[in-house]
């Protein structure tokens, strides 16, 4: 039941189709994998409905979920990679629930993943888009997931959560969903944003200590915005969850001992830390259609221009750069979306 | 002037409703969300919006049943209705037409993707 108590109010939920989630690991010189799978998916018009990428230097993590019906267009991509070296992980029957607004706040990311652990719902990642932040749990668990996420958040009486048509009654074949399986040259979007001066943070635990982990962070950062953040899972049960800080009001000296707060927790086995900037753009139908990923990262590769994050969730493209980069990744970008 | 008149925005999408809701609140405007035809009539029922800004294709009830019912009912037919659709715009493979847009009585309507400030000028102009 939903609990109108909760400190934490959000607008609502909404819950995928059932999705495979391919996580692939290549060290980061040989990260040209990275377009290959967009591009294999894009060709066989397979929607990604999340995507996370993290390049930290050592090595570069993709992790992406698509629909059921594209799995073997994604099957025949990962046997390819995996003949060039690339790690694999797959998992199937994998859903996302997407709570919504976050507005840009830790706690509803770090609340949402201590609702779910405490059931013992296994969260394999998590991303943010303009106004949800999504987890990618076991589809199995799905309804329960849903029933954590209501009782931890108050939202509005009249709410329903948006489940997809085939799970939410008896008429299994009835669709309301958008299939946009168009693709023009030029994609519409609703215009870019550049996020300066930011800190690009990622910190790697094991899957145990993830509630408490993002609940230290809740507790730090409760002043500050995370315009970005990502989480995925790893090889041996490790979860790396990377984040961009901003909006903190405070000297540049708070700030940096802020941040060394977090790179203290005493969980936390691994941390990555450079100044960064993020560009953000939507789009109408992005999260229901192929070929967005690939146009994005297809494009930032022929130029040259490395991420070092990247995340497409929902109808919203994340992408962060070395401090500096975006002027040249606007100017890319903008031969192929555009603000009509 | 918005004159803090509250505006619903209802859409399944929720990054458009967080995108169009930024932009109404930067103008001045109050606004509701809902992200369903069956939430939005709970919500136009409460707090009796100037103008809504209805998305075509959601689950429950779709931007077409809510509008037409809106408008047959005297207690709602004053509610300025502006559809948002992706009709428009080579959505191939929808069980909706164009033509149902047409024939549905609202007040306006835009075509995604929206450009926001051509979304304003519709409602400033519908509102006075």
């Amino acid at each position: 039941m939903p609990n109108h108590g909760s400190e934490i109010a959000i607008g609502g939920v909404k819950v995928s189709n059932k999705l495979l989630l391919i996580h692939q690991v290549t060290p980061t010189p040989e990260n040209t994998a990275i377009p290959y799978i967009s591009k294999v998916l894009a060709a066989g018009e397979v929607n990604i409905r999340i995507m996370i990428l993290v390049e930290d230097g050592l090595e570069t993590r993709l992790t992406c979920g698509v629909d059921n019906d594209g799995a073997d267009v994604a099957q025949d991509a990962v046997k390819m990679l995996t003949r060039s070296g690339a790690r694999i992980l797959m998992v199937p029957d994998v859903g996302l629930i997407s709570v919504f607004p976050h507005r840009e706040r830790v706690a509803v990311i770090s609340k949402g993943l201590k609702a779910l652990s405490k059931s013992a719902i296994r969260v394999y990642a998590s991303a943010v888009s303009l106004s949800a932040v999504t987890f990618a749990v076991d589809y199995n668990k799905m309804f329960e997931a849903v029933a954590r996420i209501q009782e931890a958040f108050d939202i509005p009486h009249e709410h329903e959560p948006i489940w997809p048509q085939s799970l939410n009654d008896a008429g299994l074949d009835q669709t309301w969903k958008t299939n946009a399986r168009y693709q023009e040259e030029v994609i519409k979007t609703y215009g870019f944003i550049e996020k300066k001066g930011l800190t690009f943070i990622c910190i790697f635990f094991s899957e145990e200590n993830m509630a408490a982990v993002t609940g230290v962070l809740a507790e730090f950062l409760t002043e500050v915005k995370l315009p970005y953040s990502s989480m995925q899972f790893m090889e041996n049960h490790t979860r790396s969850f990377c984040f961009a800080v901003d909006g903190f009001e405070g000297t540049g000296e708070e700030k940096e001992n802020l941040i060394n707060k977090i790179l203290k927790i005493e969980t936390v086995a691994r941390v990555i830390k450079q100044k960064a900037d993020a560009l953000i753009f939507h789009g109408p139908h992005f999260g229901d259609r192929y070929g967005i990923a690939d146009k994005a990262l297809g494009t930032l590769k022929t130029e040259g221009i490395q991420t070092l994050g990247a995340v497409f969730s929902e109808a919203s493209v994340y992408l962060m750069f070395e401090e500096g980069k975006t002027s040249n990744a606007v100017k890319a970008l903008k031969n192929f979306f555009k603000k009509p | 002037m918005s004159d803090n008149k509250l505006i619903l925005v209802v859409d399944d999408d929720p990054d458009l409703v967080e995108s169009v809701g930024m932009k109404l609140e930067s103008e001045g405007y109050k606004v509701a969300k809902a992200y369903d035809g069956v939430e939005a009539e709970e919500k136009i029922k409460e707090e009796k919006p100037a103008l809504i800004v209805l998305d075509v294709m959601m689950p429950r009830k779709n931007g077409y049943e809510l509008c037409t019912q809106l408008k047959e009912a005297s207690e709602t037919e004053d509610i300025v209705v502006i559809l948002l659709t992706a009709v428009a715009d080579a959505v191939s493979s929808t069980s909706y037409t164009h033509m149902d847009g047409k024939n549905t009585p609202a007040d306006d309507y835009i075509a995604k993707p929206i450009d926001l400030d051509d979304l304003m000028a519709i409602i400033k102009e519908n509102l006075e």
